[in-house]
């Protein structure tokens, strides 16, 4: 690496700082290996990599240099820049992408009946999936689950068997009453033609049992977005510690 | 050398040496100016550059040299005040070191 790539490697490195601080820490650089002529590279070997140098520039600025460093004879030195492969930052992870849990909520408000239908179906499929996961995830770890015991195994499965139970239920539940309420609307409107109170009668019997789809279709959004997340993160962590508490006996 | 040079001794060695060129100095030849005193690695002084900048102890300014900018560091008034202070500490200190390590009376 000559003192042009060691440059242009630190800019790079610093491109995020404030301008003032990179012009002025570029500048001194860039003049010291001006300056260092022939020397250059045996002074691009003790800055070990403009990754560290880097890293020395950005604590300073942090104000971190008075607690991590100490000047000794061989000057100052900081215990996190000793390593050449010191890493200029920490990384920091994109946050998860996560469950949208107020989307059906607003569809479920503007849409009609047969969308709102339509857009239910997305939570219930990735609900299923979810459950088929978790029994294979389950079935792969039965191993670890035989050593703590058949039961735990059958009361898992029973919950799992009633969990999906429950949703299908709801599911079902759900598109039946949108269903037949359509259904009776629909009847009630023929009627009408050919007997009025007949066919209003039948026709507001339709909206009644679509309004219950639609509470039914509330109870499954808070079922299936706040409820089956929960049960997940208590199985997760009731699996967590029953794989500690084996760590810990052994 | 086995004993550790502290942050102000690094300060009041920096300051000194900045101080002998009253036209001022840049940064290569200050590290290289240090090391005759001290061991100091090639990227030890920018921090403490800066940090004496910011203290106004010195100031910067751009020099046009082979048809580029050179930057030089003076010292200022304040620094040259923290310099004698430094130096009236260490006339002490390293009298009574010398005492005692050295018996000199």
């Amino acid at each position: 690496m000559n003192k042009f790539q060691f440059m242009e490697r630190l800019e790079y490195l610093l491109s995020d700082i404030p301008e003032e601080d990179k012009v002025d820490a570029l500048a001194y650089y860039r003049d010291y290996l001006e300056e260092a002529g022939e020397n250059a590279d045996q002074v691009m070997k003790e800055f070990g990599s403009p990754e560290r140098i880097a890293a020395i520039i950005r604590s300073d600025l942090a104000g971190a240099m008075e607690e991590g460093g100490a000047f000794t004879e061989r000057g100052y030195e900081d215990e996190r820049f000793r390593d050449p492969n010191f890493q200029v930052a920490k990384r920091r992870d994109l946050p998860e992408v996560s469950e949208v849990q107020e989307e059906p909520w607003t569809k479920a408000k503007g849409g009609g009946d047969s969308e709102s239908r339509d857009k239910k179906e997305p939570p219930r499929t990735s609900g299923l999936l979810k459950i088929i996961l978790w029994i294979l995830l389950l079935l792969a770890a039965s191993p670890i689950l035989l050593g703590a015991g058949g039961a735990a195994i059958g009361l898992a499965a029973g919950v799992l068997g009633l969990l999906v139970g429950v949703i299908a239920f709801l599911a079902a539940a759900t598109l039946a009453l949108f269903l037949g309420g359509f259904a009776l609307c629909a009847l009630g409107i023929i009627s009408m033609v050919t007997w009025l109170p007949g066919g209003l009668l039948v026709f507001g019997a339709g909206i009644f049992v679509m309004g219950i789809g639609i509470l039914s279709l509330l109870v499954s959004i808070i079922f299936y977005g706040r409820f089956i997340p929960w049960m997940f993160r208590l199985v997760t962590e009731g699996i967590g510690k029953l794989v500690h508490g084996r760590r810990k006996g052994r | 050398m086995v004993f550790n040079t502290g942050a102000a001794l690094l300060d009041a060695i920096v300051l000194a040496v900045v101080s002998r060129e009253p036209e001022g100095t840049y940064g290569y030849k200050i590290t290289q100016d240090v090391r005759g005193a001290i061991e100091v690695s090639e990227s030890t002084l920018y921090p403490v550059l800066r940090r004496l900048l910011k203290e106004d102890c010195l100031e910067v300014y751009d020099l046009a040299i082979d048809g580029r900018n050179r930057r030089y560091y003076r010292i200022t008034e304040k620094g040259r005040t923290q310099l004698n202070l430094y130096r009236g500490e260490w006339s002490s200190y390293s009298k009574k070191i010398s005492r005692i390590l050295e018996g000199t009376e």
